[in-house]
């Protein structure tokens, strides 16, 4: 069990990421830092998508045809391929999230979500 | 197996739209409309050319690039893509029409450009969701989808627009990280991104695996769900529908919600398979929520003083209507929720843009105050009463006919309860619909009123959708003979 989890200890790396994000996204009411925890959350999945695929000892997936074939062990790239793309998103949602949260800063004055709520609830 | 490249080409006509709308707003205004209408013309056609070759020929596919899985991409339209096709471009284009007209006094002028940039995008995204075959394609194209959404939303740019929009990116990106987390897991068992190809792997995987498997299964289904507002999850629509700009909210209501239903469809068809959702009930659960969406959603509604607010609420209730047709998995429940998705999308589409000229006309959003609206706005009244008809399910009205398919599945699967729970819901929504219109039209209208129905380019797409609704009751066997073709 224990060198099980040992072996796969990058996994465990993002199951704690995974959750570091996941209660910072929840439990704290300032937008940016909701923001910032929605960042780590995605890095953690990113880290358990690139992880599946790292083969241990692999090479980079370039076909070298002067070496034979079924004897080297390649890195599979195809995680690595799509978490470039993950990333991309990742950015694009972050950047259009704090534009907004720029706007609602110069409409509210606060960043805090609960002040914005009680605000918004006295008909600001 | 038909391949053709005329499946892909919508997505592209649409993004090539969207990136030219700003440019050709900024240097030939009048240029706009044409983009616009070419692109929204051209992709409907395309859409009817692609059903038509479905009905007869059977489901096409298309390989990007030549390349056959598992190296390449995959798109398919089957019977079920060709249905939201032809819903996506039918309904999209008379709010594209609408929204040409709508966008000169609803968004400071310097936006509009863009905001067609971003509708267009929208469009070109839920059609390649509803065409993929590929989780990573799919995901990709939800993220594009989520993201024109909430741009569409703030572009308004008042403060509650704002934070709906913030709410619904912050909820969306949830769901994108759940959606991608279950996607990671599923590949990790099955080694293949290809639906097809996943779902041949996923029975052995299962065996060996099960943990990771089922792990997948729900932060797939969970991501989907909170993108598609399944009941518990729906926190983010009401605010984020009644907020928008008028054609926004059509789109949303009407569309978006819907095509990730689509994806959702095509997860459980082609991957999950039949042993596996029989497996860990998931069509239980689903049933379950189906149901208490479908009455939250409407006393929620009775609730609403807000116009626009009432009409998401409605949305909530009908999404419901569609994961009950999922969840109860007969062939005509299936129909019937797929005729549902269509259905919808017309008559919540000519609810809101016929609410989006009555706010503008008469400057209240108060379901109270539209007392002689009727009488003043014929045009619009009239198709808002039609919509609001078909909504409740009156017969010949195109509501009826995917309810009844519905209540004919829920038969076909034994389990008799849902039936009630489609009449009992229908006579809710009948709760809310009823005062509106009977105010509307048989109420003094009050003084000083000096509403009107709006241009002709606004009435006309209402008024066209209501047509819709009708026409689709009168005539469901159009769409059935897509449907039932292929069936089974």
């Amino acid at each position: 069990m224990i060198e099980r989890l040992a072996a796969n200890f990058h996994y465990l790396a993002a199951v704690a990421l995974f959750v570091i994000g996941f209660h910072t996204m929840l439990t704290h009411a300032n937008l940016i830092k909701k923001i910032m925890g929605m960042n780590i959350m995605d890095t953690a999945i990113f880290l358990l998508f690139i992880s599946s695929g790292y083969v241990h000892g692999g090479r980079a997936p370039i076909v070298d045809p002067g070496l034979v074939p079924g004897i080297v062990r390649y890195v599979n790239p195809l995680p690595s391929a799509l978490i470039l793309t993950g990333i991309v998103i990742a950015v694009s949602i972050t950047a259009f999230a704090l534009g907004l949260i720029v706007k609602l800063y110069q409409f509210y004055g606060t960043l805090d979500a609960d002040e914005i709520a009680a605000l918004r609830s006295r008909g600001l | 197996m038909n391949v053709s490249a005329l499946t892909v080409l919508p997505v592209g006509v649409f993004l090539g739209a969207a990136y030219a709308a700003p440019l050709v707003h900024r240097w030939y205004r009048r240029g706009l409309s044409v983009v616009v209408l070419g692109a929204g013309f051209a992709g409907l056609g395309m859409a009817v050319l692609l059903a038509y070759r479905v009905a007869t020929t059977g489901p096409l596919h298309y390989f990007l690039g030549g390349w056959v899985p598992p190296w390449g991409i995959e798109v398919i339209v089957d019977r079920w893509a060709a249905l939201g096709l032809l819903a996506v471009t039918g309904v999209g284009l008379p709010v594209l029409v609408y929204a040409l007209y709508d966008a000169e006094h609803e968004l400071d002028a310097h936006v509009v450009g863009r905001y067609f940039g971003l509708m267009l995008v929208l469009m070109a995204a839920m059609l390649g969701v509803i065409m993929a075959a590929d989780v990573f394609n799919l995901f990709v194209f939800v993220e594009i989808s989520s993201l024109a959404a909430c741009g569409i939303i703030a572009v308004k740019g008042d403060r509650t627009a704002t934070e709906a929009s913030l709410r619904y990116l912050i909820l969306g990106a949830l769901g994108s990280g759940a959606l991608l987390l279950g996607v990671a897991l599923l590949f990790m068992v099955t080694g293949h991104l290809n639906l097809r190809l996943a779902g041949d792997q996923i029975m052995t995987a299962v065996l060996e695996y099960p943990k990771v498997v089922y792990a997948g299964l729900g932060f797939a289904i969970l991501g989907m769900s909170i993108k598609a507002a399944l009941f518990p999850l729906h926190v983010w629509l009401p605010d984020a529908h009644a907020s928008a700009p008028t054609p926004s909210s059509a789109m949303l209501s009407g569309l978006v919600v819907k095509v990730y239903i689509f994806g959702l469809w095509r997860l459980f068809d082609v991957m999950f398979g039949e042993g596996l959702m029989t497996a860990v009930s998931v069509r239980g659960l689903l049933l379950v929520l189906a149901s208490l969406g479908i009455f939250g959603g409407s006393i929620l509604a009775i609730g609403q003083d807000d116009l626009k607010r009432m009409l998401a609420y409605s949305t909530v209730a009908n999404i419901g209507y569609v994961f009950l047709g999922l969840g109860l998995n007969s062939e005509r429940a299936l129909i019937g929720a797929a005729l549902h998705i269509i259905n919808h999308a017309l008559m919540k589409a000519a609810l809101f843009l016929a609410a989006g000229a009555i706010i503008h006309a008469t400057g209240t959003r108060h379901v109270r105050r539209l007392a002689g609206i009727g009488l003043r706005m014929p045009w619009t009244m009239g198709s808002f009463t039609i919509g609001a008809l078909a909504m409740v399910g009156i017969p010949p009205l195109n509501g009826f006919v995917s309810k009844w398919y519905l209540a004919l599945g829920a038969l076909d699967a034994g389990q008799p309860l849902y039936v009630i729970v489609i009449l009992v819901s229908s006579l809710l929504s009948g709760l809310y619909y009823a005062p509106i219109i009977i105010s509307a039209f048989f109420e003094p209208p009050r003084h000083g009123s000096e509403a009107r129905d709006p241009h002709l380019f606004m009435t006309g797409p209402t008024v066209l959708l209501a047509a819709g609704c009708v026409l689709l009751g009168l005539f469901p066997s159009l769409l059935l003979v897509l449907l039932g073709r292929w069936a089974g």
